[in-house]
């Protein structure tokens, strides 16, 4: 268990109105916060043998498809093993918010 | 208040065994046993005691109904609010970004009301199965489910309307057999 992390927070870092799950569908899609910021901090955390923690707080609201393509994506591409051992969640706005990732996480699939 | 009718009516009672005597004219005798007095004293202080705990049990559910109706009602108006926020799902058209942002704030508002909810009856000291809050937190994320996964942010075909409907019914549902189950615990 590492004892240190790097930080990413999701609403001063990305944005305070999340989007859809793809690019296509519109601004601030899971697909665009994995490959901008996700995917390069949770590498960099690796490498650094850190743990990375994500803060959710202060956005509007999550919808499903980010959340899931954000985190179900890491998963699909690295392990939902690897990404759970990896990876803090933390949103006091929606403390749910977390189990649900997590879930996500858990039962990423190979293709969505 | 209870107390008060309490001592009233004692009060009525001892006046009645002094009066009836002295209207009816008849003649009781006065002899009085010390055991047959201990007997009545224990009884008294019994029922008194018992009187007193119904009382406070008997407060202290009322007060823990009226916080969890409360609560729940906080929880009904979120829910309302939210199928304001879903009314533009059911045109043929992607939702706008403002619309987005309305029906993920909405949709939070619900969750967030729910949570609550749950903490308040963690408060209470109710036994699990009188209030299934599990079935309406599964109820609440197929909901955020259908409105905020794939196809979001629309436009939502004929299906995914379907499942929008069915999922703002079983909440509905829940929420209303939750209150039926506050109400008459």
């Amino acid at each position: 268990m590492t004892t240190q992390s790097l930080e990413l927070n999701v609403a001063a870092e990305f944005t305070r109105t999340p989007g859809p799950r793809k690019r296509s569908e519109g601004e601030y899609s899971g697909e665009e916060f994995l490959s901008l910021l996700l995917r390069p901090r949770f590498i960099a955390a690796l490498e650094a043998g850190v743990s990375l923690r994500v803060n959710l707080d202060c956005a509007a609201g999550y919808p499903t498809s980010f959340l899931e393509e954000a985190f179900g994506g890491l998963a699909r591409e690295f392990g939902s093993e690897k990404v759970a051992a990896n990876i803090e969640l933390s949103c006091d706005d929606e403390p749910y918010l977390v189990e649900d990732i997590k879930k996500f996480i858990r039962e990423a699939k190979t293709t969505r | 208040m209870r107390w008060l009718i309490g001592g009233l009516l004692l009060v009525i009672g001892a006046l009645a065994g002094w009066l009836l005597p002295v209207v009816t004219g008849l003649q009781l005798g006065h002899t009085v046993e010390v055991g047959s007095l201990f007997h009545a004293l224990a009884t008294l202080v019994v029922a008194l005691l018992i009187g007193y705990l119904y009382s406070e049990h008997s407060s202290s559910k009322r007060a823990d109904t009226g916080l969890l109706l409360e609560s729940l009602r906080e929880a009904k108006a979120a829910f309302a609010a939210l199928q304001q926020a879903a009314l533009p799902c059911h045109r043929t058209k992607k939702l706008t970004q403002q619309e987005q942002t309305a029906l993920t704030v909405a949709e939070r508002e619900l969750s967030n009301a729910i949570h609550s909810f749950e903490y308040a009856v963690s408060c209470c000291k109710i036994r699990p199965h009188l209030i299934d809050v599990d079935k309406l937190k599964d109820a609440r994320a197929v909901l955020k489910d259908s409105l905020t996964d794939t196809p979001f942010p629309g436009p939502y075909d004929a299906s995914a309307r379907s499942r929008i409907n069915s999922s703002f019914k079983s909440v509905r549902d829940e929420l209303t057999g939750i209150a039926f189950a506050v109400s008459r615990r």
